[in-house]
């Protein structure tokens, strides 16, 4: 019963990472990037799931065929070890990280060089408080102020760098847009800025993802990314609307 | 096993903590009255077990009050407020009241009896810890009872939310106060471990043949002693910011909100390997016994357990990869590390078990499930250390779905499997087998149905700590998976009590040695007389029972 039991579960995990795979197609389970940096954590991303998925298939097809040839009865064999052996299992699993930690730096780097080319195109004041967002356009009178009936918009142009100034009136707040596939805290006196390149045009869901209190889960924000031109149209309109 | 005193040491001194407590004297008190006054370390840690189990439950109770509430969209079953104090006290629970006092309790039960000790170093200290442990558990939770709920500010209680302006009222400082008092218990246990392995083990028994699992406490004591002064310290800051003025953390006084997270993770990664190591442990006694093999690379083992151990307190930073506040390649580093010596554990399991005759008796089944889960677990940890791609998940489901493959997949599968395989030596009688099948399919298929949506929910965007998702953004079907998930696994549990219950029934006598084990608690009889030991077989390697059997068989005609 054991082993038919064994066979099964083996057979569902391939079959499980089947279907993660393809129904995920070249993401693996990631979602569609729509900025410069997210196009780079899906290829890190890629790296890290195929690392691991190789060596899940290694160790659990090892613990199968264990499960599926033993057979009961008897002593096993009773060996305390072997040093060649256990340096080999100690040295490939360093040279793995150590490559893992390379392609992070390096990718870091890339994504850090994208950000900081030149003066941003944008830039943005959020301030988050419980249990809203702000955002302030800065050289421009434009905010867009959330209130518990409608989630506050963030519009951003496409292609263009906007650095996103974060500040909290209380508490440690966090922005976080799944599809441009990072977060930043937002912690009170202290003041850290995201840049983003988004890459597509689209409307984006935006949460608080660090815990901040009762109505944490209801501090949700949409990013609207649209063309320089219909970025400019907006501001125009919001700047007119403001005066 | 029959001619036992020929050739083995007779124990005849009284050693340390023989005669204290009237556990150990045939004319002490009887019944409740005894187990309430014991300082026998087997009785204390049987105690230990069983409260922890009790909050163990507690703690899955609320689990699946909040995976009810999750399994669609909408809030059905219960308020925002509820909610934030349901995860709140189950991570609480789950971590401190749980996952380290579970470990405690075996290692109270086994380590005198693996090191051939009649008792613990210190018996009175070792009855104060217990005590300590289940006073700062209730004070804990009886922040339910008060008006304004219990803590609500998630079990990493952060600064500024925690402060008395952002989370008033006496849920947030019972909270404190409890966590305190089981850091203190926690502390009290480390000397008392730390003090019996190093001066109780019987003749023979030098350190390198200690059972794997003394070593795997030894580690894990001394992360305790290094770990919990630490947050015993940051509560006592939180404590006096809520309760008398002083701003420690607050910004608008000067203080940092970032010096809570840096004590709190200093504390709170080597946590994760107190909670973790003992399990360790306790899969690599049971692993070889299953498979009549020996455990294959020892002095790797203990190397690789001491360097996890090591290495544990030089990553705390890789909780903060999204504050924008520390050194990223650095922690990086030390963080991917530890993948090293925790793979060499892997694979010294996976060679312990090749060329084995598998016994796949429950406890077996448990610990090759531990494998498992332990290596998914494992392959998600070294993606969370590259922080391009933790700064995507770091709050999401996916940290909730790798911390419980560490966590609950070491805590649960690993408790299970040590249950399972020292029961008959604790009660005298076994668990039924055959209800122990159905309990381990039933946990194995329900905490992977509950856990594994949740990497796909968490790389969607889906937040932790959240009471309520919008529907129709790619969030609703893996909440259901999980929410199934949970209810399969409150059936495992039910399962198990069940088969508690039913064998209790039959009271099945277990013999002595029912598994053919290899260390010392198999020696003495089951379940073992006060002082533990009338007898000792000489101690020759890791392996004295089983070198005991050889010799017996080989000498007979």
């Amino acid at each position: 019963m054991h082993r038919a039991a064994a066979r099964a579960t083996a057979a569902a995990v391939a079959v499980g990472l089947v279907l993660v795979v393809t129904g995920c197609s070249s993401r693996v389970g990631m979602p569609d990037s729509a900025s410069a940096r997210g196009d780079e954590v899906i290829g890190l991303w890629q790296v890290l799931f195929w690392t691991a998925a190789a060596l899940a298939a290694l160790v659990l097809g090892l613990l199968a065929l264990i499960v599926v040839r033993g057979r009961e009865g008897g002593e096993g064999r009773q060996s305390d070890g072997h040093v060649p052996l256990e340096l080999v299992y100690t040295g490939v699993p360093l040279l793995i990280v150590a490559a893992i930690f390379l392609i992070e730096v390096r990718t870091r780097d890339r994504v850090d060089a994208d950000g900081s080319r030149g003066r941003p195109d944008v830039v943005v004041d959020a301030t988050a408080f419980q249990w809203q967002w702000r955002f302030a356009y800065e050289g421009t009178d434009v905010q867009v102020l959330g209130s518990p009936g409608s989630q506050p918009e963030l519009v951003l142009p496409v292609d263009q760098v906007t650095t996103i100034r974060l500040h909290s009136a209380d508490v440690i707040h966090a922005f976080f847009v799944p599809g441009f596939l990072s977060k930043l805290d937002v912690i009170p006196g202290r003041d850290n800025r995201l840049d983003v390149r988004p890459t597509r045009v689209g409307t984006f869901l935006g949460h608080c993802a660090e815990f901040c209190g009762l109505d944490h889960a209801r501090m949700n924000f949409t990013v609207r990314v649209v063309t320089a031109e219909d970025f400019e149209a907006w501001q125009r309109d919001q700047q007119a609307a403001a005066a | 096993m029959a001619a036992r005193p020929a050739g083995g040491r007779r124990v005849t001194t009284l050693d340390v903590g023989r005669t204290i407590g009237p556990a150990a004297g045939q004319h002490g008190p009887r019944g409740l009255v005894a187990w309430l006054t014991t300082v026998d370390h087997k009785r204390i840690g049987i105690l230990y077990c069983w409260t922890a189990f009790a909050f163990f439950c507690v703690g899955g109770f609320m689990a699946s009050l909040m995976r009810a509430e999750l399994a669609e969209p909408e809030l059905q079953l219960l308020s925002t407020q509820a909610y934030n104090e349901l995860f709140t006290m189950h991570g609480t629970v789950m971590m401190f009241l749980f996952a380290v006092p579970m470990g405690t309790g075996f290692a109270n039960y086994l380590i005198p009896l693996h090191i051939g000790a009649p008792d613990m170093a210190f018996p009175r200290l070792n009855a104060l810890s217990y005590w300590l442990f289940l006073g700062g558990g209730l004070v804990l939770l009886s922040g339910f009872l008060t008006s304004r709920g219990a803590a609500d500010f998630g079990w990493t209680g952060y600064t500024p939310l925690s402060d008395a302006v952002r989370s008033p009222g006496p849920g947030g400082d019972l909270w404190a106060t409890g966590l305190a008092l089981t850091g203190i218990a926690s502390t009290m246990s480390a000397i008392n471990f730390v003090t019996t392995v190093t001066s109780l083990r019987a003749p023979g028994m030098t350190m390198f043949r200690l059972p794997i699992f003394v070593w795997t406490m030894l580690g894990t004591s001394v992360l305790v002693l290094l770990a919990f002064p630490v947050i015993t310290a940051n509560l006592a800051m939180l404590f006096l910011e809520r309760n008398y003025g002083l701003h420690f953390f607050d910004p608008a006084f000067g203080g940092s909100p970032l010096l809570w997270q840096h004590l709190f993770w200093f504390f709170g990664h080597p946590e994760v390997y107190i909670v973790v190591l003992p399990f360790f442990g306790v899969v690599t006694e049971v692993l070889p016994v299953f498979a009549r093999t020996r455990l294959f690379g020892y002095k790797a083992f203990v190397i690789s357990t001491m360097a996890i151990a090591a290495y544990s307190i030089s990553t705390w930073a890789h909780h903060m990869f999204t504050t924008g506040a520390v050194d990223l390649p650095f922690f990086t580093a030390t963080t991917l590390i530890i993948a090293v010596p925790t793979g060499v554990k892997i694979f010294s399991w996976l060679a312990t078990l090749w060329g084995g005759r598998l016994r796949l008796r429950t406890p077996m089944l448990f610990c090759l499930g531990f494998l498992v889960v332990f290596l998914i677990g494992g392959l998600t940890g070294p993606m969370l250390a590259a922080p391009m791609f933790d700064q995507h998940v770091h709050d999401t489901y996916f940290v909730v779905a790798h911390m419980h493959y560490v966590l609950l997949g070491s805590a649960m599968f690993a408790m299970f499997g040590g249950v399972y395989f020292w029961w008959p030596k604790m009660m005298g009688w076994r668990l039924g087998e055959r209800a122990g099948l159905w309990h381990f399919w039933l946990t194995f298929v329900g905490f992977n149905l509950t856990f594994f949506p949740q990497h796909v929910l968490g790389m969607r965007g889906m937040p932790r700590r959240f009471a309520d998702y919008p529907e129709g953004v790619g969030y609703d079907t893996a909440h259901l998976l999980s929410s199934i998930g949970a209810a399969v696994l409150v059936v495992s549990v039910l399962v198990f009590l069940g088969n508690v219950v039913a064998s209790w029934r039959r009271r099945e006598p277990a013999g002595d040695d029912p598994w053919e084990g290899s260390t010392l608690e198999w020696a003495t009889t089951s379940p073992p007389p006060p002082h533990n030991f009338d007898w000792l077989p000489p101690v020759r390697s890791e392996r004295p029972v089983y070198d005991w059997r050889r010799g017996q068989e080989s000498s007979e005609p």
